[in-house]
């Protein structure tokens, strides 16, 4: 079977010749049926990518099949097979949600009766049809982002593209939009998600990509990713930096055996060490702290997940 | 059809958008209404008086020196004034260089042709007065020629059907010209008492046969103050272009299976659209309200609307093609909208501008606009006489539009 998105060597150069190159040599392919996020923070090229994969932005180099077809030779058969779900709500706010339904369903070309079932479908799947005659200028953030995700399915697309639609939203309207993703896969729908939550990434997909300034650092199932850490856990110490010793107790810890890696992010009061084994040295790692004085408020151990793989290939927390 | 469906989405947003609706209909009928409130308290017209005109006497008789004194009898003292000078030549240049509206060359056989005329020698020229006239300027030198036409007519007591007449200039100039107010008192007043040979009883009655002229001045102000709110909607429809690229609209537009050829058209026919609909409604509004006839030709006036809602989207769609980003096309636009409306007339009667504003104002839709509408309305002429202004504003809009085809598509393709 021949995957649905092919993605080989894409490069993006804004402002060619001396802009940044936003996306640098990336290749992944989404098989069909599967969820593949792209994991990376602020920055790091997500929506650059998927403006690419949706015909919106010319690549610089490299190739993209969507469905056997090119984007750059056949935009117009990609974009029958695609469904776009923007990171910012593209919507008139002033019609109501089932005039906006009706104008984006006829610019896929859908009409008639066919588009009238298709517009109660995604009101269901979007939970919405009670609203369905109320302007969008009404809605919460949340419903305005599930009316934005409606969109994008009308056309019955085989793969749809999520670019961070839980941004900024209640935790409520994030799960429904979590689940109705998932939801939408059981029905052979293919999902590329992108996000900088780890947990939305962990808990939604099959197969991930690690992006960090352009560059996929990394591509596979969470358990082959996690794999690329081995055995590490995540030790983690909230502090109070105003009490703290901080470069004192930096350099004690990292001497001590075993700790391959420490890090600090002083605006989340965090200090993270990275360890093969837990639990043999954390009354040293407790010690070692109190005695360079830097008192602890909590402590937390972490399992590998994919936050200590971005910090392991990065050397950086995922969320700064 | 796509662009049908973008560009009637456009229309309906519009006019859903209240304080869209207020800039779009409510205030060019406000404006319309007080301007006319303010300008129609006061009776006769003033803003047409004191016509500077020059008279050159060539005449060795006495009825060349009755002539200049029937110039200035009665209330034609107050629509015209003359100056006397005896160099034909400077008077011309004068004329020419649009300091003066007119000069009346009186002969210097005149009193001797009209006395041979008069006892029917057959084979003699009868004299010739002649004038000449501003051709930037409309009314003024109409109402010139009318008053030397009349008087002459009385003078030689002879073919009134043969000259043009006053009653006809009053008709082709549309019967509701604020300009001519005073015109026809002051000759009817001031003709029969100028020669008691034959008072012409004739030019009397038709003068007076034409005094049903609406002298209304929201007959000016309400087709200006359409067209100057119509630029308003016009630039801001086409500028919609770039707020639907801020609010990301215009991109998930082009991840549609939709070229962007279809969504430029429908962005600008939904202008187009929006822009006619406006006007539509201000002609109803307006005539139910003032009760405001706007002329005969319902061809006349459909083929001005056409023409000059196409001219305008065309020039907004130039603005939006050209300007930076939205900031830009909003200053441009506002600047593009106050300009012509001022220069164009919208705001002032143009033939009260000096020559060189005049010519210039030639510049602006709104000018062409402006005139095709008022021959319609306050002058009541049929469809052929806007030929000229439709085919102007036609051709601004075609040369605009080649300009925006060549330049949006680059600019929102990628
Ligand atoms: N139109 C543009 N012109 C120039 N540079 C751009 C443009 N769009 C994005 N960039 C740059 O390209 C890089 C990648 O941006 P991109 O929006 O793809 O990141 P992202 O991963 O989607 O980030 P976020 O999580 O904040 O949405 C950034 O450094 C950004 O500044
Ligand atoms: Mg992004």
């Amino acid at each position: 079977m021949s995957p649905i998105v092919q993605v080989e060597h894409l490069g993006k150069q804004y402002n060619a010749p001396n802009g940044p190159m936003a996306v640098k040599d990336v290749s992944f392919e989404i098989q069909k049926g599967e969820i593949f996020s792209l994991l990376g923070p602020n920055g790091a090229g997500k929506t650059t990518t998927i403006s690419m994969l949706s015909c919106l932005l010319q690549p610089t180099s490299g190739t993209i099949l969507i469905d056997g077809h090119s984007v750059t030779k056949e935009p117009k058969q990609v974009k029958q097979v695609i469904g776009v779900v923007p990171q910012d709500i593209a919507l008139y706010p002033t019609m109501t949600a089932q005039e906006n339904l009706l104008f984006w369903g006829k610019m896929y070309g859908l009409s008639g009766k066919h588009l009238q079932d298709r517009i109660s479908k995604v009101l269901t799947i979007a939970d919405l049809a009670d609203r369905a005659n109320d302007k969008v200028e009404t809605f919460s953030g949340g419903m305005k982002r599930r009316i934005n995700i409606a969109v994008g399915l009308l056309h019955d697309p085989k793969v749809v593209y999520f670019d961070e639609p839980t941004v900024g939203i209640d935790p409520q309207s994030r799960r429904r939009i979590l689940d109705s993703i998932k939801q939408l896969n059981t029905h052979g729908i293919s999902v590329l998600y992108t996000t900088h939550y780890m947990e939305e990434a962990q808990e939604l997909s099959h197969k991930i990509g690690i992006i960090d300034h352009g560059e996929l650092i990394a591509v596979g199932s969470q358990e082959q990713l996690t794999q690329l850490v081995g055995q590490h856990d995540l030790v983690q110490f909230e502090i109070d930096p105003t009490a703290a010793n901080l470069d004192a107790t930096l350099s004690a810890l990292k001497v001590i055996n075993d700790v391959d890696q420490v890090t600090s992010s002083p605006e989340e009061n965090l200090i993270t060490v990275q360890t093969r084994n837990t639990n043999a040295i954390l009354p040293q790692l407790i010690s070692q702290m109190t005695e360079t004085g830097t008192p602890i408020k909590s402590l937390t151990i972490k399992a590998p997940n994919l936050e200590s793989v971005f910090l392991h290939l990065t050397g950086r927390a995922l969320r700064d | 059809m796509k662009a049908l469906t973008i560009a009637w989405k456009d229309t309906l947003i519009r006019f859903r958008d209240i304080n869209a609706l207020l800039l779009m209909i409510l205030a060019p009928l406000v404006i319309s209404g007080i301007m006319g409130a303010a300008f129609g308290n006061q009776s006769a017209t003033p803003t047409i008086s004191d016509i500077p005109l020059i008279v050159v006497n060539q005449d060795q008789g006495v009825l060349g020196q009755r002539f200049i004194e029937a110039l200035n009898a009665g209330e034609l003292a107050d629509l015209l004034e003359p100056t006397i000078m005896t160099d034909a030549e400077a008077a011309k240049d004068l004329v020419e260089t649009g300091e003066v509206r007119a000069v009346v060359l009186i002969p210097s056989d005149f009193s001797a042709s009209l006395e041979t005329t008069q006892t029917n020698d057959a084979g003699q020229q009868p004299a010739k007065i002649m004038v000449y006239t501003d051709p930037a300027a409309r009314i003024t030198p109409t109402i010139v020629r009318s008053v030397v036409t009349e008087i002459a007519n009385v003078f030689s007591n002879t073919a009134i059907a043969s000259e043009i007449t006053v009653a006809q200039i009053v008709e082709q100039l549309g019967g509701n010209n604020p300009a001519l107010a005073n015109l026809e008192p002051a000759l009817n007043q001031s003709l029969p008492s100028l020669t008691a040979a034959q008072p012409s009883a004739q030019v009397q009655a038709r003068v007076i046969s034409s005094t049903s002229a609406n002298l209304d001045p929201i007959a000016f102000f309400a087709p200006s103050m359409a067209i100057f709110f119509l630029m308003f909607t016009m630039f801001d429809g086409t500028r919609s272009l770039l707020v639907e690229q801020i609010n990301g609209t215009m991109s998930r537009l082009k991840s549609t299976p939709t070229g962007i050829g279809q969504i430029l058209i429908g962005k600008l026919l939904g202008t187009f659209l929006t822009g006619s609909a406006q006007f539509v409604c201000l002609v109803v509004s307006s005539s139910l309200i003032f009760g405001l006839d706007w002329g005969d030709s319902i061809a006349g006036l459909a083929l001005m609307l056409v023409a000059f809602v196409a001219a305008a989207t065309g020039l907004g769609s130039v603005i939006t093609a050209f300007s930076r980003d939205l900031p830009q096309a909003n200053l441009l636009g506002s600047m593009i909208t106050l300009l012509f409306g001022f220069l164009g007339g919208n705001f002032f009667m143009i033939e009260n501008f000096p020559q060189w504003l005049q010519i210039l104002s030639k510049l602006t839709v709104n000018r062409w606009g402006l005139d095709g509408f008022s021959d319609l309305t306050v002058r009541g002429l049929g469809i052929q006489d806007v030929f000229l202004e439709a085919g102007v504003l036609l051709g601004i809009a075609l040369v605009c539009f080649t300009l925006a085809a060549w330049r949006l598509p680059r600019r929102f393709a990628r």
